[in-house]
């Protein structure tokens, strides 16, 4: 007579060390084994009336130690997959990883059309990096439609900063995201990524257990795939899930803030943009040195030479003074002043001026000598516009995100697999 | 007692080799006129010397068979217990049988024949 919990522990012991050592399988095939082994267990012990721990433990000796189970699965498995790459694998490697540099997307239809022929890889893998490769040809076709619909005038015009951020991030699932899985799922399949399966050849030749013997099992030696081991893939897939979304949500938090802030215009802090020529009234809420920009639109009428530029006269007559009345502020005109541009707008420095008290100001603006000028738009900003910055928010949020999209990837085959693929 | 095992060995080595094409074929010829469930497998081959090493080894094989498509499975209550899982044989099944009873005869002819030729 035993305590039932006691014999139950053991058989579920007994089945995890068989889980372990079939750790390599996918995990329906494990878990058909599996099933298979508990019902017997459980048919055989429902057949006593009483069972003692002996009972017990002849009929998991009858059932056979879980290293005799796994010799046992990998003689049914045949020898393992060739895993020596041949010119079929090579190409199609160099065609991803070298590809990538120089020709992105021609080489990803090369590799995938080359990989069918290999018999390295199985089905599953080939339909995947297909569909790879189909995402990779779409983001591709998307790019190009927002890059050419602004037709002769580039996409800057059309689409603005948004259609850019899209189509680079087109771009970069494209010429990227696609090949770097694609690589991963081919290569690891020849740089054996995953734990080695317990080979036909290997497999040791099963004794039959003398009738006599002791038990054996439980004090078996320390089966192949220790639980230290997988408990260690757990967690680095967990990190990993962890780490994309950090990457995830960090990237996209940098991309929102860099484009509002080039979307925000070269002045994002309280830029105020006025018409000119014109008088407007405009707050300015702290000291400090502010600049004011001639804004218009860019690639207006070309000159001559078939380029468009800065209009030849900028409303840079101005003056500004307090809304209560008071002393003029005084204006520093800026020659040659810098030029700047979002994609739809552009702008040329063209004055900078200093106030000690913030407030509301009066700001007239006409064309010099009272010249007549078409009607355009000045932006008075504070002087600590970075647009390095903002573009280095967003090539790092690029960056962040498509390398959590890949990570994420990683994490969700890693946890499909059972973990037994990643080590 | 070191002399002995060798020989063990030897013998345990022959009987696995000759097991390994057949036992596939036996489970395959226990299904031929009835499904059944795995421990009634088990508890026939058993019954004859030499078939199983150890009963749970025939899950694996049972689970390739499955995936050849040469046995399916269906689930039936049993009269005392949770459902089982029933085997039966496929068409495919069927066939492969047939082909090794005929080239197991041919073999086994074969054998018997060049066996006897010295004694």
């Amino acid at each position: 007579m035993n305590d039932t919990r006691t014999g139950d522990a053991l058989v579920a012991d007994y089945l995890r060390l068989v889980d372990l050592l079939l750790d390599h399988l996918p995990r329906a095939r494990r878990q058909e084994i599996l099933e298979g082994l508990a019902e017997h267990i459980a048919d055989a012990r429902a057949a006593l009336t009483d069972e003692s721990d002996s009972d017990l433990a002849a009929i998991l000796q009858r059932v056979g130690t879980p290293e005799q189970i796994a010799a046992a699965e990998a003689q049914e498995s045949g020898p393992p997959a060739r895993r020596h790459p041949g010119g079929i694998e090579i190409v199609t490697m160099i065609a991803l990883l070298a590809g990538m540099v120089m020709l992105p997307l021609v080489s990803l239809f090369i590799a995938t059309a080359v990989m069918w022929f290999s018999k390295l890889w199985g089905r599953r893998d080939k339909l995947i990096v297909t569909a790879l490769a189909a995402i990779g040809a779409a983001a591709l076709v998307g790019y190009g439609a927002i890059f050419f619909t602004g037709g002769d005038e580039g996409p800057s015009s059309a689409l603005g900063i948004t259609g850019l951020v899209v189509s680079l991030g087109l771009w970069v699932v494209s010429a990227l995201v696609s090949p770097i899985v694609a690589a991963w799922l081919l290569g690891r399949r020849i740089w054996t990524f995953g734990g080695q399966p317990v080979t036909a050849q290997a497999a040791p030749e099963v004794q039959a257990p003398h009738p006599q013997s002791q038990l054996t099992w439980p004090t078996l030696p320390p089966p192949a795939a220790d639980p230290a081991l997988l408990a260690r893939r757990r967690r680095a897939r967990n990190w990993l899930a962890v780490l994309a979304v950090v990457l995830l949500v960090g990237g996209a938090v940098a991309l929102a803030f860099s484009i509002r802030s080039l979307v925000g215009g070269v002045f994002p802090n309280g830029a105020v943009r006025v018409a000119a020529p014109g008088t407007a009234t405009i707050t300015l809420d702290a000291p400090g040195t502010y600049e004011i920009a001639h804004e218009y639109e860019p690639l207006g009428p070309p000159d001559e030479d078939g380029f468009s530029g800065p209009p030849s006269a900028s409303p840079n007559n101005l003056e500004l003074v307090p809304a209560g009345g008071g002393v003029a502020v005084p204006i520093d005109p800026v020659q040659d002043g810098s030029m700047y541009g979002t994609l739809n707008r552009e702008g040329v420095t063209v004055a900078r001026f200093t106030i000690e008290r913030p407030g509301r100001y009066v700001l007239t603006a006409g064309y010099p000598d009272g010249a007549q000028g078409p009607p355009t738009t000045l932006v008075v900003g504070r002087d600590d516009y970075n647009p390095v910055l903002a573009l280095v928010g967003l090539g790092l949020g690029l960056c962040a995100l498509s390398l959590g999209m890949l990570l994420a990837v990683v994490a969700l085959i890693v946890h499909f697999t059972g973990g037994s693929r990643w080590s | 007692m070191h002399d002995m095992e060798p020989g063990e060995k030897g013998r345990d080595a022959l009987l696995a080799q000759m097991r390994r094409g057949a036992i596939e074929h036996l489970i395959l010829a226990l299904l031929r006129k009835e499904e059944r469930y795995a421990p009634e497998l088990v508890q026939v081959l058993a019954g004859h010397d030499g078939m199983l090493t150890s009963e749970g080894t025939i899950y694996p094989l049972l689970s390739r068979l499955r995936r050849d498509g040469l046995v399916s499975t269906t689930w039936r209550e049993s009269p005392s217990g949770p459902p089982r899982r029933y085997y039966q044989l496929t068409e495919a099944g069927q066939r492969a049988l047939e082909r090794f009873i005929h080239e197991w005869r041919r073999f086994a002819t074969t054998m018997d024949v060049i066996l006897e030729i010295d004694r």
